[in-house]
């Protein structure tokens, strides 16, 4: 203990007298680690730890899905009750979906977000209240389900953890519920950052609702009961409900996921990439000090000659080396989380909130003990890395050799004595080589995002959310009326174009399809029936989202609840099922027997970008007037004839709420957020491989830069002996810098080659562009062609400056 | 060939200037053979290096042919030692990391000789020396007295109008110096220039004067 104390505080004399290479070593490091510890952050949060329930291998989701495919959807509620009678696999099996209710308290109304959870999805997670209690599984039956309990967050925010919360009543959609508990503050399922949760009502309809798949489901595996056999056990009820339900349950399987894997699939191949470009920022940074520290040990051979001669043993030595890159890399590591600090801030700046409450673990982004531990281990790893090959080099010198020094020798000029060296330069080149190809395809391929054509144009639009309440609102015409009249009144605002209305709002990261079969023609079988996405609009809709139409005509404001049902279908639609018929006239059903369950195609429009812009299949999808389709929640969208959009907020929000003062209206934004929202991920990816490549790039010019200028000291006889006989300068230089383009050049290939096998793994994130692009390849090449080339000139235009006469004194 | 006119060279540290050559005036012409001597520290490395074009910290006049050396550039300097002198070293300097053959090729690679014939005036060169077996061996293979025959190869390779030799037998072998001594006087014969610094009588004995220096003063000519 001792010595170890002894040799850190020589250690630590000799950085301080070595100030200069000790701070660009500090700094290199920090910049690896720091980029590690960033990714780190958000890798754990994310993806090895989204959830800190207890046992979380033994959660699950169920899914539906049609058998012997991967599709996941949601469950209907009465499949899941059966299941919950049948199957003797889960300990428990909890409903949840999410929605939204107004609190109406004091003037000003509030859109929460609402999780409607089974009772016994608690005793699932293994979770309590942090005040109160959560639900008694008597409360998902109707009329003793007006109960909610609070999360953390929502009651800070509104309720200042007033504990005397539990037992008031709070005006939900306008009807009383009693408050019966506070979530803990970590508690984050169903990962949706919810404001309150309610129970999931089973009343009647819901125990008949085969039809609809609209609940989610999680549960918890029996101890010893393996997914497979879960899986095993759910097929068996799934074909037993077919039989017994053919209209509803045909072609219909049930499975499991593991609740982790289904929630981390989003985020999991960016973190991925950018993991493994961390790797690669620190093994450069690696090279880079080890490089410097080389260097630096051939200046030192002198010392450790003498400490050898004076009995030193090479272990010694070695721990002696070590100490001294370890303290290296702990100072790097303590800069590194300082850097992390700002890197984890870009991070968490880049992906909106619209995105982020889809992300479990979200808010445990940052700097915690783990991660602390995390950064204190790479340190620690990174110092004896970096720091072993030079103790092991430098402790190997012949010190008779050593001691002599000076003598006629020229130095270690040519490769075979800094074949070490060589290799690490030759290292970065390649690693930054192919980091830089990394971001360089990113920021193609991102750059093909931007130029997708959406099918909408967003510019000018303006969008907001509405939800009315089911009980204030239960007419339909109630509805078609608060919507029509918002639509007219925004629409006559000054300043606006067009108003309208939908029900779901392109890339909004939600959808409700429905399946459909053309009148006249054979129905295809129960299961099997083709999908469209179902929207209903307002009139102007289409023409506020600059969506053309095709054929027929427009919907109308003559389309009413009571004149004939009709419908526009998009231009897929119409290829994939009138590609010789002419659609118009023709009609469609969506279920139900009568007449009026028809609805007559009168128009064609455009194709859009619904899921993202980088959707590869474009889905049918159908537009039905909202006079006789009105939905409860509708985004009211507006277009501003000149200027910002945002700038009519105001005024529209305030013409809307005169409607129903207690109605709130909420997240009013532009389209073009909504566009550059829908590709924040793509864009914080992109934005660290960027930000990696280029700390790459200049980690690496500063190791060539270093290593040639080391060289060019090294070479100062040599070069004066040269010009003796008669090398001018311009020999001199092209002799430098043709040593080092070499070593670049190798690199460069090496990193190519390696370049086309890893970027393989980009392919899922890649955007109209191949992982093997030769643009991207050839131009990354150059640039670092150019870069290296600089590197060089630098110590080559020095190495001219030798004087012959001082270069080659007489001893 | 050579004309040096009140040359003088200091070397100041700090308050101190040491003249190291003093008011040199010294005259050669083409196909003379001279030898330099004096004691240690006189100063005859110092004037062998103003005489070869590497130093230009002097004051002074000094013609090479019609060149007024000490008005010219580095530039020009360099020109004119390329073009005409060959150099040997009191230490030698070979390059270390390269080949006997190597270390004979460099000062013909920074001249435009064509590789078929640089190749045949290396072959000459280690034949004329007899070093031919050693071609492939790095100088550190070498003795002191091996390292200096190639020190002296190398210089007079290119044919140079002007050789100077700051103590070229040092290292040498008693018989081994009269060889290099009677290779210098045959070139002397053919026309080459040679100036050469000796602390050997019997090596002065091949030129034709002597010049003495002490203390940077021209004591004898
Ligand atoms: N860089 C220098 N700074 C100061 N004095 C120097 C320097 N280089 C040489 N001298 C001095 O110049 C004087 C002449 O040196 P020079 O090498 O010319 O002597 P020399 O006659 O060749 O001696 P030797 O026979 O030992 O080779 C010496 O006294 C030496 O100390
Ligand atoms: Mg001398």
């Amino acid at each position: 203990m001792g010595t170890v104390l002894q040799d850190a505080r020589y250690a630590l004399r000799v950085l301080w007298k070595n100030w200069g290479f000790t701070s660009v070593a500090v700094v290199a490091l920090a910049l690896g680690i720091g980029a590690n510890t960033t990714i780190f952050s958000a890798f754990n949060a994310l993806l090895l730890r989204p959830f800190n329930f207890t046992d979380p291998d033994s959660l699950v989701v169920l899914w539906e899905r049609p058998p012997n495919t991967s599709t996941r959807n949601s469950v209907a509620p009465a499949n899941l009750l059966s299941v919950r009678e049948q199957s003797n696999s889960f300990s428990h099996l909890a409903m949840y979906n999410s929605n939204s209710l107004n609190l109406t308290e004091g003037d000003k109304p509030e859109r929460l977000e609402v999780a409607a959870v089974s009772p016994t999805m608690f005793d699932a997670l293994g979770v309590n209240a942090a005040v109160g209690r959560t639900f008694t599984a008597e409360e998902e039956q109707e009329g003793r389900d007006k109960v909610v309990i609070l999360t953390h967050d929502f009651w800070r925010r509104r309720y200042a953890t007033d504990p005397a919360i539990v037992n008031r009543q709070l005006m939900l959609n306008g009807q009383p519920y009693t408050v019966v508990g506070v979530m803990p503050e970590d508690f984050n399922f169903p990962p949706t950052s919810n404001d309150i949760l309610i129970p999931f009502t089973v009343n009647d309809r819901v125990r008949g609702e085969r039809g609809n798949h609209y609940v989610r489901v999680m549960g918890r595996l029996k101890p010893g009961v393996t997914q497979a056999q879960a899986d095993a056990e759910l097929a068996g009820i799934a074909s037993r409900l077919e039989a017994q339900y053919p209209e509803t349950n045909s072609n219909r399987t049930i499975a499991t996921e593991s609740l982790k894997a289904s929630y981390v699939r989003g985020p999991r191949p960016g973190l991925l990439v950018l993991l493994g470009a961390a790797c690669f920022v620190l093994l450069l940074a690696c090279a880079n000090v080890a490089n410097l520290l080389l260097v630096r040990a051939a200046s030192r051979q002198k010392e450790i000659a003498i400490r050898m001669a004076l009995g030193a043993g090479r272990l010694r030595l070695i721990r002696q080396l070590l100490t001294e890159s370890v303290l290296i890399a702990l100072f790097g590591g303590a800069l590194g989380l300082l850097f992390a600090v700002w890197g984890i801030d870009l991070i968490t700046a880049g992906i909106p909130a619209s995105l982020s409450r889809y992300l479990p673990g979200w808010k445990n982004v940052g700097i915690d003990v783990e991660v602390f531990w995390f950064t204190l281990v790479v340190s620690l790893l990174t110092g004896v890395v970096f720091g072993l090959a030079p103790a092991l080099q430098a402790t190997k010198t012949d010190f008779n050799e050593a001691l002599k020094e000076g003598g006629r020798t020229s130095g270690g000029g040519g490769f075979g004595r800094n074949r070490l060296r060589g290799a690490l330069v030759v290292a970065e080149v390649a690693i930054s080589l192919t980091l830089l190809i990394g971001a360089g395809l990113m920021i193609k391929s991102f750059y093909e995002m931007l130029k997708v054509e959406p099918g909408f144009k967003a510019g000018s639009v303006l969008v907001m959310d509405v939800a009315l309440p089911r009980a204030k609102y239960k007419e339909e015409a109630a509805r078609v009326n608060f919507y029509t009249q918002a639509v007219e009144r925004v629409a006559a605002l000054p300043g606006v174009e067009a108003a309208g209305a939908v029900n779901i709002l392109p890339l909004s990261r939600s959808n409700t399809d429905s399946a459909f079969s053309v009148v006249g023609r054979p129905r295809p079988e129960k299961g099997r029936e083709p999908q469209a996405n179902f929207r209903t609009v307002s009139p102007h809709y289409l023409e506020v989202m600059g969506i053309p139409l095709r054929r027929g005509r427009h919907i109308a404001d003559t389309d009413r609840a009571d004149s004939t049902n009709v419908i526009l279908i998009n231009e897929e639609l119409a290829r994939r099922h009138f590609a010789d018929t002419d659609p118009i006239g023709q009609r469609l059903n969506f279920g139900g027997d009568k007449d009026s369950d028809n609805y007559e195609i009168i128009g064609v429009v455009g194709n859009i970008k619904h899921e993202s812009l980088v959707e590869e299949e474009i889905k049918p999808e159908v537009y039905r007037p909202l006079a006789q389709e009105p939905w409860y929640s509708m985004s009211i969208v507006v277009r501003r004839n000149a200027g910002d959009p945002a700038q009519l907020a105001g005024a529209v929000q305030r013409e809307i709420g005169s409607l129903d003062k207690e109605q709130p209206i909420y997240n009013v934004r532009t389209m073009e957020r909504v566009v550059s929202e829908s590709l924040a991920p793509q864009r914080v990816t992109m934005g660290m491989l960027g930000i990696f490549a280029l700390i790459a790039l200049v980690l690496a010019s500063v190791g060539i830069y270093a290593v040639m200028s080391y060289t060019v000291s090294q070479r100062t006889h040599e070069i004066g002996v040269r010009m003796a006989l008669g090398a001018s300068p311009r020999d001199i230089r092209r002799m430098v810098v043709r040593q080092g383009m070499l070593l670049a050049f190798v690199g460069i290939g090496i990193g190519l080659i390696a370049s086309y096998w890893l970027m393989q793994g980009l392919t899922v994130m890649l955007y109209e562009v191949s992982a093997t692009d030769p643009l991207t390849f050839g131009l990354i090449s150059l640039l670092l062609i150019l870069v290296a080339f600089a590197a060089n000139y630098i110590p080559a235009r020095r190495a001219t400056r030798v004087d012959p006469m001082v270069a080659l004194r007489y001893e | 060939m050579i004309r040096l006119r009140n040359i003088e060279k200091v070397y100041e540290q700090g308050v101190n200037k040491t003249y190291v050559l003093r008011r040199v005036d010294l005259d050669v012409r083409e196909g003379e053979f001279v030898s330099i001597m004096g004691p240690s520290g006189a100063g005859k490395s110092t004037l062998l290096s103003i005489l070869g074009l590497f130093d230009s910290a002097w004051t002074g006049e000094y013609h090479f042919w019609d060149a007024a050396v000490h008005r010219l550039g580095k530039k020009e300097r360099a020109e004119l030692h390329k073009r005409h002198i060959g150099f040997v070293f009191q230490s030698y300097h070979l390059l270390d990391h390269l080949t006997v053959y190597e270390n004979l090729d460099v000062p013909l690679s920074y001249k435009d000789i064509k590789k078929a014939e640089r190749q045949a005036m290396v072959a000459d060169v280690l034949d004329r020396f007899q070093i031919v077996g050693k071609k492939d061996l790095y100088p550190n293979q070498l003795s002191g007295g091996q390292q200096q025959l190639v020190a002296v190869a190398r210089a007079v390779i290119s044919n140079p109008k002007l050789i100077l030799a700051d103590e070229p037998t040092g290292n040498l072998h008693s018989n081994q110096g009269r060889e290099i001594m009677e290779l210098f006087k045959r070139l002397n014969d053919e026309g080459t220039t040679i100036i050469q610094v000796t602390h050997s009588e019997q090596n002065a004995q091949f030129g034709h004067r002597v010049v003495q220096l002490a203390d940077g003063w021209v004591v004898k000519e």
